[in-house]
């Protein structure tokens, strides 16, 4: 039991978040529409159109999530009516929800759909209605083959897009990050170039000074003088 | 002349001139590298982008030497001991230029969101005998180069592709060993400090360079351990 | 607060009790009311009973103000959405849906958000049995979803199929990449999202100018009217396909111009352009590209503003004796003590058209008036143009890590230890400004010069003054060379001196090596020129006098005697004939229109009546000097005169010599 509504705990707040995206992606629009309508293109309204329904898709797909315990066996039940103002409720619900009153509880608790949605719903179940069951599960099988089949070359055209834009990135390779990396060590530290120091052991070169780590507080000067003649000697070569 | 009768007065100029920033003493930098098979394009494409297109490209050949320089403070204690890289650079195509002394600061990458590399960089000319005047200071020689390369402008943006090259043995110019088998593509501004505007602009140049090459900040003290 | 806004649309004011409404009433009777409603709560609420029609033809009451404010905003918003519906918001329908999913979404949140919290609302759970599929209503609604999406996808490939296969359209679309591929070929041009802007300013050869030139390529007209055009008549398809849109700021047309005035009068005018006349006929190309002449003009614009601004700047930068006034599109700078150098900026685009042909009408007067200096107008385009030079042509910095900007000289002055001095020569540069007031110096100074020499010449006509200006100089210096001799003679004498004219000075070169620094003062040259042709009358004289085997007993080009001439000394010289029994003596000064000549002979004409001094030796003092009054003797000018007295002097022996 605690498990489970830890569960449904988690699923709400990952709907919620969802449903907080959702919201605010619809009133950027909204806002975007109403205030810029004058210098919006289709093409950006059109991305925030994309937004969107890709947001309704990462909703949905929370709710379909394994982890999301059943909605549908989930009831809303109102506990209590209150027509006193509750400041926690105003807050939680952006001042949309001042009270829990009558008014408003009947809203939340509607099950109907919208009136539009539930009459083309009503048209879909009617002529659905009207169609045997047999040669409902052939269209249904048929559209299920095209749609697969579609997808399988959208998939598949994609794919070879795909390839040819990583074949032409490769193709046009024209930096080596192991060249950029050897030149500006080389320039900036001396890496490679040093020439074989004869009288350089004797002290501490300044690069590898700088960039190794700092001797601690303890070493003495012979012994950073030793570790820098044996730092020198890899670069020999 | 005023300087003269009163020699501090000039260090209050400088040190005035300092605060108020308008020396440029800040680099902006961006480093990158393209293949040599590719720097052929990147050359066409920076005669493109930048200044002064009709007057043809402009070679550089000069030589580089590292001096390090062992600066400990008089009763020091020798953590206290600091060595600092003084570079002094000749031009090998133009004999008649002054020499240059260069002094590079630690570079910072500051946050990830800053464009681009800054590091502190005092610049002087000077003549020819500041070999020795640095040996006589108790420098010495760490590491010497030879780049020879193009040179770009635009604006105040300073690009330059230059081929590194070892010194061999000979320490002549003819014994010349690349380095690697790329150009060093580097993007830098000189400006006062606390400009840092200018680093979009730069970031903005280097953008229009990708894919051909990727200015990128890199940190050549992280590059130790590389090899 | 009720009636208050149920007056609003009710005409009869229906009283509110003065509490609110019992929400319920328990059962130990205790009531509890209905909270009062917010205000947007209660707007919405009356909204709903407020008749917009019939308010419209009601009067306003004064005392229902605030609410009639606050229902005005409604209908205007409401006016506003019927505004977008019928006309100019295509957006409406879209907009209401998105509305009514954003209502859907913010009540399952708020759901969602109560249920979360418990105290209201929970979830429960409870056991439904699985709801049958309906499998079928589905495939229906996929159907037509996918319909819709397929439909919009075929449309598309329509679309793109008829405006690849219209040869029509492709064909205007061809001739319009191949015209801004011309476009391409002498401006700059970039593509900027869908708009495809080019730049006529001169920032890519160094200038500096704020004002930026960008200007707007469009395919010109609507394809269908190109459509109907292309079957008529041959000169249409012609049409460019290409508008090229410039900012207002820089339509019209612009000149600069230049004049140097004393008071009123002008000397010197000069027009800047860069739109030459002659240039314009002779290019054929430009008849093929409209736009073309266009893209000029806006080029010619920016330029002279560019131009003007830059000169207006360094006019009030310019630290002068006498300050250069800059007013409005004038710039005043003096030349000389009344002499002033002014710069007008004329554009018709601020004046209208009106203006523009009175301009002309006026420049082309001037123009006619006095002729146009083309020297002057060549100077404002070099001067500018090499300051954009100099901005570009940066000096490379060698080696490659030094700074960018430093001269060469620059680098070189800290090594070479310069001093105060070479570094403040250094930083000498001469503004546009200074360098076009010192070519109207010159331009003044020449004009002057010229002026003294051909009124000398005009005014006196023995001897002759020539004056050969070299064809070759430079915007500030001229040079002019001076000969003076007598005609007929010019074998015989020849002074030359010649002339430089600077800026503020002129340097005269004589013909004994003398050189001579003069202001810009005409009286000056004048004066100079004077005392040459005195000079030359004597010297001319002497060479006459030997060629014709007289003796030169003295000269002198600066004589001490006679009357004191007010400039200059007047030269004399004293010739005798081959036998010494005539003496002339020629004077001549700088103010004199003519020499004097004064004769004097032996033997005396009086010595017979000296009965004292008989010897014939005195016979041979010389009598006095007695002018001669050249003008009675024959000859055009000077020399050939005394030729004529020299020579009759020699022959005609004295009566009583023997």
């Amino acid at each position: 039991m605690q498990r489970e509504e830890k569960q449904l705990d988690a699923a709400l707040e990952a709907l919620l978040q969802r449903i907080n995206d959702l919201k605010t992606s619809i009133r950027t629009l909204l806002f975007r529409l109403e205030n810029e309508y004058a210098s919006l293109s289709w093409p950006s309204f059109l991305d925030s159109y994309a937004v969107i329904s890709g947001q309704m898709n990462t909703l949905l797909k929370v709710m379909k999530n394994d982890k999301t315990p059943l909605l549908r066996n989930l009831i809303v039940l109102p506990l209590v009516l209150s027509p006193d103002p509750d400041e926690e409720l105003k807050q939680a619900t952006e001042g949309r929800v001042v009270a829990f009153s009558h008014d408003i509880t009947p809203d939340m608790l509607r099950t109907k759909p919208d009136p539009d949605v539930e009459q083309r719903q009503n048209q879909f179940e009617q002529r659905a209605s009207q169609v045997p069951p047999e040669t409902a599960q052939k269209q249904i099988n048929a559209l299920n083959k095209v749609v697969n089949h579609v997808l399988e070359q959208i998939t598949h055209s994609r794919e070879d897009w795909e390839n040819e834009a990583t074949v032409r990135a490769a193709a046009a390779q024209t930096c080596v990050m192991a060249d950029t990396h050897t030149l500006i060590a080389a320039v900036g530290l001396g890496k490679n170039l040093k020439t074989l120091p004869i009288a350089a052991p004797a002290q501490p070169g300044p690069g590898r000074a700088q960039a190794g780590p700092a001797p601690g507080k303890t070493t003495s000067t012979i012994k950073t003088t030793i570790k820098a003649a044996s730092q020198v000697h890899p670069y020999n070569r | 002349m005023a300087g003269n009768q009163n020699p501090i007065s000039a260090i209050d100029m400088l040190t005035s001139a300092l605060r108020s920033n308008i020396i440029p003493n800040q680099e902006y930098l961006l480093q990158g590298s393209v293949i040599d098979s590719s720097a052929e394009v990147l050359h066409n494409r920076l005669r493109g982008l930048c200044d002064a297109a009709e007057t043809g490209p402009e070679t550089f050949h000069d030589h580089e030497m590292c001096f390090s320089l062992k600066a400990s403070s008089p009763g020091g204690t020798p953590q206290q001991q600091q060595s600092f890289l003084l570079r002094v650079r000749r031009a090998l195509d133009h004999p008649e230029y002054p020499w240059q002394l260069r002094y590079l600061g630690q570079p910072e990458l500051g946050e990830k969101n800053q464009p681009t590399v800054l590091r502190s960089c005092i610049d002087i000319a000077c003549t020819p005998n500041v070999v020795e005047f640095l040996s006589e200071l108790g420098c010495r020689i760490e590491f010497e180069y030879v780049l020879k390369g193009y040179l770009f402008r635009k604006g105040r943006m300073k690009v330059t592709m230059s081929k590194i090259f070892r010194m061999g043995q000979a320490k002549s110019p003819d014994s010349l060993e690349a380095m690697t088998g790329s150009y060093l593509v580097e993007l830098s501004l000189l400006a006062p400090s606390g400009q840092d505007a200018v680093a979009d602009e730069i970031k903005v140049f280097a953008e229009q360079l990708r894919p051909l090459v990727h200015l990128e900040k890199i940190d050549y003290r992280r590059l130790q351990s590389y090899s | 607060m009720e009636d208050f806004f149920t007056n609003n649309s009710v005409c009869v004011s229906v009283e509110a009790p003065a509490e609110n409404l019992v929400q319920e009433i328990a059962y130990d009777g205790q009531e509890v009311f209905q909270l009062p409603l917010t205000l947007s709560e209660n707007l919405t609420k009356q909204a709903h009973k407020i008749d917009w029609i019939k308010r419209e033809d009601d009067d306003n009451d004064d005392d229902t103000h605030s609410a009639t404010v606050t229902t005005e905003k409604k209908v205007e918003e409401d006016s506003k959405k019927a505004d977008f519906q019928t006309s100019s918001w295509p957006w409406d329908s879209v907009r209401n849906k998105l509305r009514s999913a954003l209502t859907e979404v913010c009540v399952l949140a708020d759901v969602l958000v109560i249920a979360k919290d418990k105290r209201y609302m929970v979830l429960d759970p409870v056991q439904q049995e699985q709801p049958d599929q309906r499998q079928l209503a589905q495939l229906f609604s996929k159907k037509r979803g996918l319909t819709a999406a397929a439909n919009i996808l075929l449309h598309g490939a329509e679309r793109l199929k008829i405006s690849q296969s219209d040869t029509a359209r492709a064909k205007s679309n061809q001739d319009f990449h191949l015209e801004l591929l011309r476009l391409r070929q002498s401006w700059t041009l970039k593509k900027i999202g869908n708009s495809i802007l080019g730049d006529l300013s001169y920032k890519s050869a160094g200038s500096r100018f704020y004002q930026t030139g960008i200007f707007e390529v469009t395919k010109s007209e609507d394809p269908d009217q190109e459509l109907s055009l292309e079957t008529t008549s041959e000169n249409q398809s012609k049409q460019s396909m290409i508008k090229v849109t410039i900012p207002p700021e820089l339509g019209g047309t612009a000149y600069i111009q230049v004049t140097i005035q004393k008071d009123q009068d002008i000397l010197c005018t000069t027009n800047v352009n860069l739109l030459h006349t002659s240039l314009i006929h002779s290019d054929p190309s430009r008849d093929a590209n409209p736009w073309t002449s266009k893209l000029e003009a806006a080029q010619n614009v920016l330029f002279c503003k560019e131009l003007f601004s830059q000169l207006a700047r360094e006019a009030v930068q310019l630290q002068a004796a006498i300050p250069h006034m800059v007013v409005g599109n004038q710039i005043t700078a003096s030349l000389f003590p009344g002499i002033q150098l002014s710069i007008h900026f004329q554009s018709s685009y601020s004046a209208g058209v009106d203006k523009r042909q009175l301009v002309s009408n006026n420049s082309t007067s001037l123009v006619a008036k006095v002729d146009h200096n083309y020297i002057l107008e060549h100077s404002l385009h070099q001067l500018l143009r090499q300051v954009h030079l100099n901005n570009v042509g940066q000096p490379v910095p060698h080696p490659s890590s030094a700074p960018l900007g430093p001269t060469k000289r620059r680098r070189l002055a800290g090594p070479h230890a310069y001093d105060r001095d070479e570094l403040l020569l250094m930083t000498k540069n001469e503004s546009i400004l200074e360098q076009i007031i010192r070519q109207g110096q010159h331009v003044v100074l020449r004009l002057r010069t010229m002026f003294v020499i051909d009124s000398i010449a005009r005014e006196i006509r023995d001897p002759l003054i020539i004056s050969h200006w070299n064809v070759l100089n430079s915007p500030t210096l001229s040079c002019v060379k001076i000969i003076i001799m007598t005609h007929g003679y010019d074998t015989l004498q020849r002074t030359a001196l010649v002339v430089h004219v600077g800026e503020k000075t002129l340097k005269c070169v004589c013909r004994d090596g003398r050189v001579l620094q003069m202001s810009y003062e005409p009286q000056e040259l004048r004066d100079l020129i004077l005392c040459q042709i005195s000079q030359h009358q004597i010297n001319a004289v002497q060479s006459l006098a030997r060629f014709l085997g007289w003796h030169v007993a003295s000269s002198s080009a600066h004589l001490g005697l006679g009357p004191v001439e007010p400039l200059g000394n007047a030269s004399s010289c004293i010739l005798s004939s081959p036998s010494g029994n005539r003496i002339l003596s020629v004077r001549c000064g700088p103010q004199a229109a003519q020499p004097q000549v004064y004769l004097s002979t032996y033997p005396r004409h009086d010595t017979e009546k000296n009965k004292v001094l008989t010897d014939i030796r005195w016979e041979q003092l010389n009598t006095r000097y007695e002018e001669v009054r050249l003008e009675k003797i024959e000859g055009r000018n000077f020399l050939s005169r005394m030729e004529l007295l020299m020579a009759s002097l020699t022959c005609r022996l004295p009566m009583n010599w023997e």
